[in-house]
């Protein structure tokens, strides 16, 4: 009996300790800085392309397609036209789009989902395909796979290669900026900013 | 915190087993049984992951002396080891690059049988050299912004250590406990851009010995 109570007393006290015995790191040493990721077509040459437009709007993906155009859009928006045309590259307006090089369009996840190789992102039919520019090109596709972590408050950007040869929308350049909502839109409106940055830092194959 | 208050519970039982239940403690030695728990401070060596020394750990290592010199037993043991990395622009792939900060942290759980052989049986403080092999789980896992990476292996794991029980009382009834080991695990891990490849451990445990 005495031995059975020891051998309980043991198994509980080991018990005890091990439940749940992993140490969490200390989160609040981490940045509130959104994490930035990038991809990119590799048999693209960058420095072929001379002009681009990008979308005044930026897509919001949830359950449907929405628009964000305000200010704080246009901020973001313009932090990526900046760089490129840091980059060498000439902006086109809404007038000349059908003559630009490369398609530029940024959404917004709200929701947290997961997908990978995806080859038509269907929000591209709702303005450069519905304006029935190249209507028969087929979809748009990368030649890349392409993975995405969505996450609550991540901002995306897809730079398309309009390929009037082969008559193809080529996806060759995509950008994931995400992370954490603090809940101050202008601090979510900088971090986004500073990740577009980053994005172009991170990627020096991008100059005309 | 919460593994704090784990530590402070678990001495604290012992502590109440070894004054409520002395006669279960002189059972174990009148039938050469033992019983180590300890606090155990963990190095990892040269893992290039989460390398930052931490006392995020407990060890227990039970058996029965088959002779007066050689024991034979059980051991489990666990330790948690984390470490902030800067931030930095990753190479995911060829094409791919990622931009962030990171905690690192790393957590193994190895446990399997134990042997012993000490070298004065009757004395106050008692020396011995143990061998401990077995299985080991690991999980290592990168945190960064609200996102996560993790990696969970087995591996066989080996363990010299060199320790010694100084006794409170001649009845051997408890002691203090003290032990520095050496710890290998044949674990492959790889999450990001980090390849874990066998996981090699220094460290010491301090408890109390039944």
């Amino acid at each position: 009996m005495k031995r059975l109570t020891t051998l309980l007393m043991m198994v509980a006290v080991i018990a005890l300790a091990t439940v749940s015995c992993q140490k969490d790191p200390d989160f609040d040493e981490l940045t509130s800085e959104f994490v930035t990721y990038t991809d990119y077509d590799k048999s693209v040459d960058f420095s072929s392309f001379s002009t681009f437009y990008i979308s005044n709007t930026i897509k919001v993906l949830s359950s449907k397609v929405g628009d964000w155009e305000d200010e704080n859009a246009q901020k973001i928006i313009s932090a990526y036209a900046n760089n490129m045309k840091d980059r060498g590259y000439i902006q086109l307006d809404e007038a000349e789009k059908a003559n630009a090089d490369l398609g530029i369009q940024l959404s917004y996840v709200e929701n947290t989902y997961y997908f990978t190789n995806y080859y038509s992102p269907y929000y591209w039919y709702d303005w450069w395909w519905g304006d029935y520019y190249w209507p028969t090109w087929g979809p748009v596709y990368p030649s890349y796979a392409v993975t995405y972590s969505y996450d609550i408050g991540s901002l995306l950007g897809e730079m398309i290669w309009i390929d009037r040869t082969n008559e193809k929308l080529k996806q060759i350049w995509s950008l994931c900026v995400g992370g954490t909502m603090s809940g101050s839109t202008r601090y979510d409106v900088q971090n986004a900013i500073k990740g577009i940055n980053q994005a172009f830092k991170q990627s020096p194959y991008i100059k005309k | 915190m919460k593994t704090i208050y784990k530590i402070k519970a678990v001495l604290a039982l012992a502590i109440c087993a070894m004054f409520t239940m002395p006669d279960v403690a002189k059972a174990q030695i009148t039938d050469n049984g033992y019983l180590d728990v300890d606090w155990q401070f963990n190095i990892p060596v040269n893992t290039k992951f989460a390398d930052k020394a931490a006392g995020w750990g407990m060890a227990f290592d039970g058996g029965y002396y088959i002779t007066d010199n050689v024991g034979v037993g059980a051991f489990l043991t666990y330790s948690t080891n984390n470490e902030y990395i800067e931030k930095q622009t990753l190479a995911l792939s060829e094409t791919s690059a990622l931009t962030t900060d990171q905690q690192h942290s790393m957590f193994q759980l190895p446990f399997g049988v134990s042997a012993r052989y000490r070298f004065i049986p009757e004395a106050i403080a008692t020396p011995y050299f143990s061998l401990k092999l077995g299985a080991e789980y690991s999980k290592i896992s990168t945190y960064y912004n609200s996102f996560v990476s993790t990696d969970e292996a087995w591996g066989f794991y080996l363990c010299p250590e060199f320790g010694t029980t100084i006794y409170f009382t001649s009845s051997h009834t408890v002691g203090l406990h003290m032990a520095i080991y050496y710890a290998y695990a044949t674990n492959k891990s790889s999450v990001m851009v980090y390849d874990v490849n066998g996981l090699n451990n220094l460290g010491f445990r301090l408890g109390l010995s039944f």
